[in-house]
């Protein structure tokens, strides 16, 4: 049996159209208490509404819902036509301006503001400066008013899609964000020189028409009531993803909380994931104000370092240290759109000649020299409507094209030469006439100065065309020779042309090595900073001095249980991304048996059994892994291939450990044994990658597990850090003028007394 | 108070310790209390408190296992509801003894001492009206159909969500959403 509870519940939430006919369906006794109470509740929910936002609680309201009542209703000359969105600061419809004949979109203020006369008179205020804001990428606002105590602004009505719409096909490619991304930072830029900040920029305000023009909604709207703090708590539920962090805690938020906005949209448009994701708005609104966003090149690969820079430089949560102002971000943002266009030019280009450029810079680093196959051919498009030149370039240049140094192909105006370009991705040099029927040789140059493509274009015409020759150089024509052809001189403008599109292509693709790289390092560095402890355990120090980029040896200091420390220190050959990995594999793999328990021996026994263990990795892993009891001074040393392990007692000798092992990963079957020690109080234990002992002095000789056993006897402060420092100082002196060519990473405990 | 002990009651909460839920209660209660006057020091008087990140930082802070895992969200939530609507109330009356006690100078330095030290932003006069009159109302529903006052609780002061609620108080979504419809109802006639 349905109570009245449930009866009342039933029918408020139901469209306001069939409620009536619904109330007739319950039992006749309750049709007044029914009607009262779905009349009660839209002031009941206004008003919860409105305390919520006052007392500035987390049910505040996010959204607005629509009235579908309203549709076929006239406001003021506008007919409501449908329902198109709901947002924090009202729903939006679909009008027909009846004076104009026009379509508008139709914004209402939510009601349970309209009570707040002082908080109308400001939104409208705000919604005037916006109106005045003239700008193609900012959505023009028609007429603002005010009928029957009902704010409403009437704004152009788009056929578009919004950006979020775009983005929920995944992630977008890069050229296609910049250009979105471009265009609302124009919109912004606009509008902020004139005093105006959005501060509710997100992909749904953002409307991307057909054409490609962007559109950026609901502008200067989202200020609202007492001292702006609407937008902060009202939309805060639906919309905390793109949150500035000063908006987030309440602070007073500039146009520079754009620049934040700007920063999610365009992480989310390239990763695809917003960079402070949550199911819930408190999750999010943590992850905004105490989180480091996970880096857009871990998201996604291959993404340029720069495009990278700029992301991470818009998403500082500390607004001084984000660009000033939107004409920095455009001025970064043109230098990634015009690198990433060469990039892609290149990558086109050497796609199956070079193979991927890290790869080759990993091998010996002379490849780079090497001219791939494409630049022996010469291939070049003859343009000309003149079907007798052909046969005359074919005699003329016979030599040429039998030695296989040039390939002619042919066209007879400029469209056909489009089509014959797309067919043949090797031409480099275009001959063109300029007088020709269908597309003339002026017109096909402004169409190849579009292609994302390396060419030169020599203009082959009529003395008497000077004027239209030079207007063919301005439109980036590399050189000319006059008809009739001097074949000679022909020749040598081709040759110069070839030889200039040679040093492009060469100079790209060294640009393109160098990103590469340049990626390949980034990422190999920050796996680093994540595996390198930030604090040791009492008694215990470790250092790494890098020789290059990337540190290719690790070191860990860590505590097991209470009693017990482990010290780690590891080395790989190579500095790339895959040696960084299994280093930090190795690592995190042997800690983490460590701290469970598990004897050094049997740790490093079962890194090499189970991780690879039907193909072994062609980089070997040596392997220094102590256990030390820091009560009791028992110690297990494990050597894996890492000799260079040596025990400094309180008296002052030094104890070297001489077994040095067999490195992880080179065998199979390998085990190895624990070294036990005991260390008295006051005793230390050093662990030293090889890079110390194996450093090369001016003199060519190794600094030596002897210089560094010596080096420690003479020690007269045996602190770990003190160890440490003169250790390094050691190797340093010895190195001297020499070029460092190892990486120097040491870990040091010593038992207190 | 150690985080054990949150979590620990978290979870007796969770499997119906009805004491749970006495004992959590204060911890609760001035770890959002003191939160909230922190971050009023860190912003200055004039800033807004933003109650969904404090809610949400004790948690974080509260509600942590010694092992990494957290105890459950929608119950720590419910808990902080309760707890928020306390801190409001008891707001609501300083604000209000404040306005009614004592000389005019007395009243101007207290506003002022008030200002500086208390952990919620001021509060309008009439505002604080309103929450005693709520609390009243709350009091009657309370009475009455207490389930649509623990609705209340959660989705009011709390932000919770339908599910969330729903979850915590051991009840279905609909039902939630049908107590919430109806209790707003009866909030508002009983104050209007």
């Amino acid at each position: 049996m349905k109570t009245l509870d449930d009866w009342i519940a039933e029918i408020t939430l139901l469209d306001p159209t069939v409620r009536e006919d619904a109330i007739r369906g319950a039992p006749v006794d309750m049709h007044d208490d029914l009607r009262d109470a779905v009349s009660s509740y839209i002031q009941a929910s206004g008003f919860f509404e409105k305390l919520a936002l006052d007392l500035h609680l987390p049910s505040a309201p996010t959204v607005t819902p629509s009235n579908p009542a309203l549709v076929g209703t006239t406001l003021a000359q506008y007919r409501i036509i449908e329902p198109i969105g709901e947002g924090g600061m009202g729903a939006v419809y679909r009008a027909e301006d009846t004076r104009l004949g026009r379509t508008v979109a139709l914004k209402l203020l939510p009601s349970s503001m309209g009570a707040d006369s002082r908080a109308q008179e400001r939104f409208l205020r705000e919604a005037q400066s916006a109106s005045s804001l003239d700008h193609p990428n900012i959505c023009t606002i028609f007429e603002i008013g005010n009928t029957d105590g009902r704010a409403w602004i009437a704004m152009a009505c788009y056929d578009g899609s919004t950006l979020r719409h775009l983005m929920e096909r995944g992630p977008m490619d890069v050229d296609s964000a910049l250009d979105v991304v471009l265009q609302i930072a124009a919109g912004l830029g606009a509008a902020h020189a004139r005093g105006v900040v959005h501060r509710d920029v997100k992909p749904e305000n953002v409307m991307v028409l057909p054409d490609g023009l962007v559109k950026i909604l609901d502008f200067g709207l989202a200020k609202g009531s007492d001292d702006a703090t609407v937008t902060q708590e009202g939309t805060m539920l639906g919309t905390a993803g793109y949150m500035s962090p000063e908006q987030a805690s309440g602070r007073r938020a500039d146009h520079r909380t754009d620049v934040w906005a700007l920063g999610v949209m365009l992480y989310e448009m390239l990763a695809g994931e917003r960079p402070f994701p949550g199911a819930y708005p408190q999750a999010v609104l943590y992850g905004i104000l105490n989180a480091d966003p996970e880096s857009l090149s871990g998201r996604r690969s291959g993404l340029p370092l720069a495009l990278v820079e700029v992301v991470e430089r818009l998403l500082q949560k500390d607004p001084d240290h984000r660009f000033a102002g939107m004409q920095d971000v455009t001025a970064a943002l043109e230098a990634v759109r015009s690198r990433a266009a060469a990039k892609s030019e290149v990558r086109e280009r050497i796609q199956g000649i070079a193979g991927p450029a890290a790869l080759r810079a990993e091998s010996d680093g002379d490849s780079g020299g090497t001219a791939p196959p494409d630049d022996d051919v010469l291939y070049l498009l003859c343009v000309d409507d003149e079907p007798e030149l052909e046969l005359l370039m074919q005699q003329r240049f016979r030599k040429k094209i039998r030695a296989g140094e040039w390939q002619f192909v042919f066209a007879l105006d400029g469209q056909d030469a489009l089509t014959k370009l797309d067919a043949h991705p090797e031409i480099g040099v275009i001959l063109t006439d300029l007088n020709m029927p269908r597309m003339d040789g002026l017109t096909l140059l402004g169409r190849l100065s579009e292609m994302d493509r390396p060419l030169r274009t020599v203009v082959v015409s009529a003395y008497g065309d000077l004027e239209k020759i030079r207007t063919a150089m301005n439109r980036g024509a590399y050189d000319f020779v006059t008809k009739p052809i001097d074949f000679k001189d022909l020749e040598v403008t081709i040759d110069k042309a070839a030889a200039d599109l040679a040093t492009y292509r060469r100079a790209l693709r060294g640009q393109q090595q160098a990103v590469s790289i340049h990626q390949e390092m980034d990422v190999a560095r920050r796996i680093q900073d994540a595996i390198l402890p930030v604090s040791f355990p009492d008694g215990t120090f470790g250092f790494s001095s890098p020789a290059g980029e990337i540190n290719a040896t690790f070191y860990d200091a860590f505590t097991i249980g209470e009693d017990r420390v482990g010290l780690i220190v590891g080395e790989v050959h190579g500095r790339t991304v895959t040696s960084t990995l299994l280093l930090a594999m190795g690592q995190t793999f042997v800690k983490g048996l460590l701290q469970q328990g598990v004897a050094p021996g049997e740790a490093v026994g079962m890194l090499n059994r189970m991780l690879f263990a039907d193909d072994l990795p062609n980089v070997a892993l040596n392997l220094g892994v102590a256990v030390a009891n820091r009560s009791s001074g028992e110690t297990r040393v494990v050597q894996a291939g890492l000799d260079a392990v040596m025990v400094i007692r309180s008296g002052g000798s030094v104890e070297p450990l001489t077994e040095s092992g067999t490195p992880v990963w080179s065998e199979t079957d390998s085990s190895w044994d624990e070294t036990e020690l005991s260390l008295a109080p006051e005793d230390a234990l050093v662990l030293a990658s090889r890079g110390c002992v194996r450093a090369l002095g001016e003199n060519g000789q190794p600094f030596s597990a002897e210089r560094l056993a010596a080096t420690l006897r003479e020690l007269e402060d045996t602190r770990p850090t003190a160890i440490i420092r003169s250790v390094l100082r050691s190797v340093g002196d010895h190195v001297g003028s020499a070029v460092m060519r190892d990486d120097q990473t040491m870990v040091a405990m010593r038992r207190e007394a | 108070m150690s985080d054990v002990n949150v979590t620990v009651l978290l979870n007796a909460m969770g499997s119906g310790d009805p004491q749970a839920l006495d004992r959590l209660f204060p911890m609760v209660y001035d770890e959002l209390l003191q939160r909230a006057a922190r971050e009023r020091r860190r912003l200055g008087g004039q800033a807004t408190l933003n109650t969904t990140a404090l809610v949400h930082e004790a948690y974080v802070k509260l509600a942590r296992n010694p092992d990494g895992a957290y105890a459950s969200r929608a119950h720590f939530y419910a808990v902080a509801a309760k707890a928020m609507r306390h801190i409001y109330l008891d707001h609501a009356k300083r604000k209000l003894a404040a306005k009614r006690g004592g000389g005019a100078d007395h009243v101007a330095l207290d506003a002022e001492l008030d200002a500086a030290s208390d952990p919620l932003p001021d509060m309008q006069v009439a505002h604080a009206e309103q929450v005693l009159a709520l609390e009243d109302a709350m009091d009657r529903l309370a009475q009455d159909a207490p389930r649509q006052a623990q609705v209340v609780e959660c989705r009011f002061f709390g932000g919770m969500n339908v599910d969330d609620t729903a979850a915590v108080l051991g009840i279905s979504p609909a039902t939630v959403k049908r107590d919430w419809t109806v209790a707003q109802i009866r909030l508002y006639r009983m104050l209007s």
